[in-house]
């Protein structure tokens, strides 16, 4: 009787699973086998004809000072971006969380920007760096709109923040509210008779039961500041003199543009390690500080 | 229950409906011509050569189906059409060895064809590749710096400098006319290392000889008269152009040197008369060499970039293909299309009135005539070096590192990739 029913749910999990695990296999799993095989060749992604030339891709790729310069414009940004979007997400959420005039539609006007795609986004800010910005200066005088908007090292980086920040704040914004929302008044009634203040309602009560929206927050806004790829490219494309590459746009590059695909593979098996151990350690971190209930 | 009830009615209509119009198409292409696919880049011409193409079936009974892509991803887009299996039968292609390094073993050999002796030799010299010709050009771009004859002649300069020197008085009789000499955009990959650093390879003795030496044993720019000419040229645009030239896009410059805001704009040419007709815009342009030293001799000459084509080895149709490349080159109805495009035809025995493209082409034809053209160098720099010039003469021009910093940068880069 038992077997039969495990035979049961053999055929339940194939019939049910089976084509999403073979079309996982298929787009997912297999051009990751490919990708590393590949990291292996001096393959210049036309020819049909290439060698194996062992580990050389990975030395090539460390001797490259390119290949530091993006990792480190990458990480920065990381760094600087998860930081920055998950304050100004959590503060705008605990704000439009309180009895407010209109908070619908200032929560509807924060997540607007995330409706519009990042390549769009990128040109449009483009023009507005270059072209407004200085009529702004102009006609005010103030010196922040006033300087070499994406044509310097650092305001090509604080350029890409800001609108990067600009677009995704919403969406954070949104996965807090969600949280603040589930947490039951009970608890802050509770604080205010014990006699706690605001501060340490957010501190003591608050944080740590949003703490799974906190989670899942820092593990996207991680993740999508890693992959930042359209945005690079339509707003700074990498400018001035390569500072503002991504690692991305890096591995782009060196694949077509230098048409170097071997060695563009061999970066990005890279990209995933970073990927995958970092994020992997942000999670464990901050699944640690949650709360069971 | 109902709404869905007439959706599922509409899907079902929408489903027979194109399984009849599948029968009837598959039905009629018993009697069609050979279909070839076209790809290429230049997205201005597509009506144009579309012309081209209604006449070639007319004729040959070969259709010609076109596709366009944007020439700053089109090599991308090849690359992905080949590997999926999509390869179109003729391609657009940039010639250069760098280019025919990837793509040679993909293009069919078209030595024999009627045209080959028509085109000028400069030319079909750098459509070869080991021994084979790889690509058929079709039309002449001439490009070095294109100037505004109206604002020349109100800072009443009437003869066109020759050298550096002549040139840097030319920039201050503008200046003193108020008129912007150099509008500058060092920002596009493409304009700053394939069309412009052409430049100090070209501007020297035995220019093509000392180009294929570097190219075969590597060298070092570091030193190299030209290189540092070059740079001084490059000091010259800065000091007498907009400051912007870091952030600004090539858009922004073109439309800011066709609307007169600014006397000169270098690395741009021919093209610049059909962008100026598009928009609408009456404007009298002329092409001179881009001066870099005093040495009037090895300073006189143009650029060219060859628009050529490839035909595809694999396809199931190369001799259409040929046939229908010699058509776009030689035909009546190519004459027409040069003459609509302002095109400069790559084909010695076209009967296409030069005079009436315009004074940019009869500039550029007498240079051609003397043979005091080079085809663009840039697009056989090594792939790999070429993202590394650009950002070393970007860091140059934001003034982060010296002269002899940005040539050694680039001198290492390209004895690193030449050989890869």
């Amino acid at each position: 009787m038992i077997s039969k029913s495990k035979k049961k749910n053999v055929w339940n999990a194939l019939i049910f699973l089976g084509p999403m695990i073979l079309l996982f296999v298929i787009i997912k799993i297999l051009p990751l086998i490919l990708g590393a095989m590949y990291s292996f060749t001096n393959w210049n992604g036309i020819s049909s004809d290439y060698d194996f030339i062992g580990i050389q891709n990975y030395i090539t790729m460390f001797q490259d000072s390119q290949t530091w310069t993006s990792i480190k414009f990458t990480l920065l940004y990381v760094i600087v971006r998860v930081v920055l979007i998950n304050v100004l997400g959590f503060f705008l959420a605990y704000c439009l969380c309180k009895k407010l005039k209109g908070v619908n539609f200032l929560r509807a006007s924060f997540y607007i920007p995330n409706v519009i795609g990042g390549l769009i986004l990128g040109f449009i800010w483009k023009f507005i760096f270059l072209q407004t910005f200085p009529q702004i200066a102009e006609a005010t005088g103030i010196k922040f709109f006033a300087l070499s908007w994406l044509g310097t090292e650092a305001t090509a980086f604080w350029g890409t923040i800001i609108v990067d920040i600009w677009q995704n704040l919403g969406y954070m914004m949104v996965i807090y509210i969600a949280g603040l929302m589930a947490v039951s008044r009970d608890y802050m009634e509770a604080a205010s008779i014990d006699g706690a203040n605001s501060f340490q309602t957010l501190r003591h009560i608050l944080i740590p039961l949003v703490m799974p929206a906190i989670t899942q927050c820092l593990f996207m806004s991680t993740l999508n500041a890693f992959k930042i790829y359209d945005l690079n490219v339509s707003l700074t494309g990498g400018g001035p003199y390569r500072t503002s590459e991504a690692f991305t746009m890096n591995i782009y590059n060196t694949a077509f543009t230098s048409r170097q695909m071997g060695l563009g593979a061999a970066k990005s098996i890279l990209f995933i390690l970073m990927i995958v151990v970092i994020t992997e350690v942000q999670v464990n971190l901050t699944r640690r500080k949650e709360v069971q209930m | 229950m109902k709404l869905r009830k007439v959706f599922g009615t509409l899907l079902a209509a929408a489903l027979c409906f194109t399984a009849f119009t599948g029968t009837a198409s598959a039905e009629e292409s018993s009697e069609e011509p050979v279909t070839l696919t076209f790809f290429h880049y230049k997205s201005e011409w597509a009506d144009a050569f579309q012309e081209v193409f209604d006449a070639l079936e007319a004729d040959c009974n070969i259709r010609v189906v076109q596709e366009s892509a944007s020439s700053t991803v089109y090599f991308e887009t090849l690359q992905a059409k080949l590997i999926s299996g999509e390869m179109p039968d003729i391609f657009h292609m940039l010639v250069g060895k760098s280019n025919f390094d990837a793509w040679n073993t993909e293009c069919a050999d078209l030595s024999g064809e009627e045209w080959v002796s028509k085109v000028p030799s400069s030319i079909i010299e750098m459509c070869d590749y080991d021994g084979k010709l790889l690509a058929m050009p079709l039309a002449m771009e001439g490009y070095s710096i294109a100037y505004n004859k109206d604002l020349f002649a109100q800072a009443g300069i009437e003869e066109l400098p020759t050298t550096i020197t002549e040139l840097r008085e030319a920039c201050e009789k503008l200046e003193a006319a108020g008129i912007q000499p150099f509008v500058n955009a060092y920002t596009d990959v493409a304009h700053v290392v394939r069309r412009m650093f052409t430049t100090p390879f070209a501007h020297r003795e035995n220019a093509m000889e000392y180009f294929n030496d570097v190219l075969e044993n590597g060298g070092d720019f570091t030193q190299d008269a030209s290189f540092n000419a070059y740079y001084d040229f490059l000091d010259l645009t800065m000091e007498y152009g907009n400051e912007d030239a870091l952030t600004m896009d090539f858009n922004t410059e073109r439309s800011a040197f066709i609307n007169g805001e600014a006397a000169m704009v270098a690395g741009e040419g021919m093209w610049m008369k059909s962008i100026a007709e598009n928009a609408g815009i009456d404007i009298n342009m002329g092409l001179m060499p881009i001066l870099t030293s005093d040495n009037e001799e090895i300073e006189n000459v143009l650029f060219n970039i060859p628009q050529s084509f490839c035909v595809y080895n694999g396809s199931e149709h190369v001799e259409e293909a040929k046939i229908a490349l010699n058509y776009m080159l030689t035909s009546d109805a190519a004459d027409k299309f040069f003459t609509v495009m302002g095109a400069y035809p790559a084909y010695s025995e076209s009967s296409v009135d030069i005079s009436a493209m315009g004074d940019m082409a009869m500039d550029f034809q007498s240079y051609l005539d003397e043979d005091k053209t080079f085809v663009m160098f840039g697009p056989s720099f090594p792939a790999a070096a070429q993202e590394d010039i650009f950002a070393s003469v970007q860091k140059y021009l934001a003034g982060k590192c010296t002269r002899e910093e940005s040539l050694q940068e680039i001198t290492d880069s390209w004895n690193r990739n030449i050989n890869q």
